[in-house]
């Protein structure tokens, strides 16, 4: 019998993906919807392990998604942090304020649909600026990290579960399995 | 092994504290206490904006109404799959993915500004994909675990063996 396939690339595959959503300005507004960004990397991560499997190998079991989706997040976390510093460093101000622009123009058009009630988007402005500027110090890259840790694996961890159940056929339980249950 | 029914007082127990911190952060606001690093924590999974979300006199609790809404039909649910029998897998799943599609149609009417979502329309949505999620994440989630244990168990008996056979 074959041994399952590394769960090392579909994680760092999938991980990077998160981290490229999840740091760069703009794109990153996807994890505003409860995470969809890191829940959908998790999904990634599945899809990706899943494709390695051949036929000899013993199949995919949610426990495997479980851990897959757990690396995806812990490596998802880091290189998220890695991203936005790095946009910080090459873009700076220009990459702020373009962004700062766009939200602006954004949730104006909320604000005139009545999407949102009158003068909230200064005031979420304000936090947004709030936000780069905290972003930009090391204790707030820190504190990025130290947050990230903990919700992406947890996020990714769930998308990786939800993956397996939306994407992986289960095969019947075999002799040996139904005896174990 | 652990039983199923211990993981999901575990599940339930997290979901419990994950909710209470959102719900607590306005009032530790209220009662003077720094609650800044709360509402940042968060931040990370939600945007927070204050007219989109439900308040304790003026304070924001630390999700807006959608996200509140998911996380608290999930506890609801987790309480309520603590009492009952889990329904068929296959109507879990298609209930989960209704509802999923239900948010993403209020989302993006409202994104494309083709129809405003209102804190009813958010609520409704967020509270039905809440409720649907654990019925069919959970029994994953529990296989998972169990996985994991027999596999360290396994594991372990195969060192014992291993050393036995050494010596």
């Amino acid at each position: 019998m074959f041994e399952k396939p590394s769960k090392l690339n579909p994680a760092l595959i999938a991980g990077l993906a998160i981290g490229v959503v999840s740091g760069l300005p703009g794109l990153n507004l996807i994890n505003c919807c409860c995470c969809a960004g890191i829940i959908l990397g998790g999904m990634l991560a599945v899809h990706l392990h899943k494709q390695e499997f051949t036929g000899e190998m013993p199949p995919m079991e949610s426990s495997d998604a479980l851990v897959l989706g757990i690396m995806a997040g812990i490596v998802g976390a880091v290189s998220s942090v890695v991203v936005g510093g790095l946009v910080t460093v090459l873009f700076g101000g220009v990459e702020e304020r373009f962004i700062m622009k766009f939200l602006e123009e954004f949730f104006s058009r909320m604000e005139e649909s009545g999407g949102m009630p009158p003068g909230s988007v200064d005031e979420l402005m304000e936090q947004m600026e709030r936000s780069f500027e905290e972003s930009r110090t090391f204790g707030g890259i820190l504190r990025n990290l130290f947050f990230s840790l903990i919700i992406y694996p947890i996020f990714a961890m769930l998308g990786g579960l939800i993956g397996y159940g939306l994407l992986v056929k289960k095969k019947p339980a075999g002799p040996s399995q139904q005896a174990q249950a | 092994m652990i039983p199923h029914r211990t993981i999901l007082v575990v599940f339930f127990l997290a979901v419990l504290f994950w909710c209470a911190g959102f719900l607590l952060l306005p009032f530790i606001t209220i009662a003077g206490f720094v609650s800044s690093e709360g509402y940042a924590f968060y931040g990370r999974v939600c945007h927070q904006i204050d007219a989109r979300s439900w308040h304790v006199g003026t304070e924001p609790f630390g999700v807006c109404i959608r996200c509140s809404a998911i996380y608290l039909g999930a506890l609801v649910s987790l309480f309520v799959m603590l009492l009952v029998r889990e329904p068929d897998p296959r109507v879990a799943r298609w209930a989960f993915l209704v509802t999923i599609a239900a948010v993403a149609v209020d989302v993006g009417l409202d994104l494309l500004g083709v129809a405003s979502n209102t804190e009813l329309s958010r609520s409704i949505t967020g509270g039905l994909a809440g409720v649907a999620a654990p019925w069919f994440v959970m029994p994953l989630f529990v296989d998972a675990v169990q996985q994991l244990l027999r596999k360290r168990v396994q594991s372990q008996q195969g060192d014992v063996i291993h050393v036995r056979e050494t010596e």
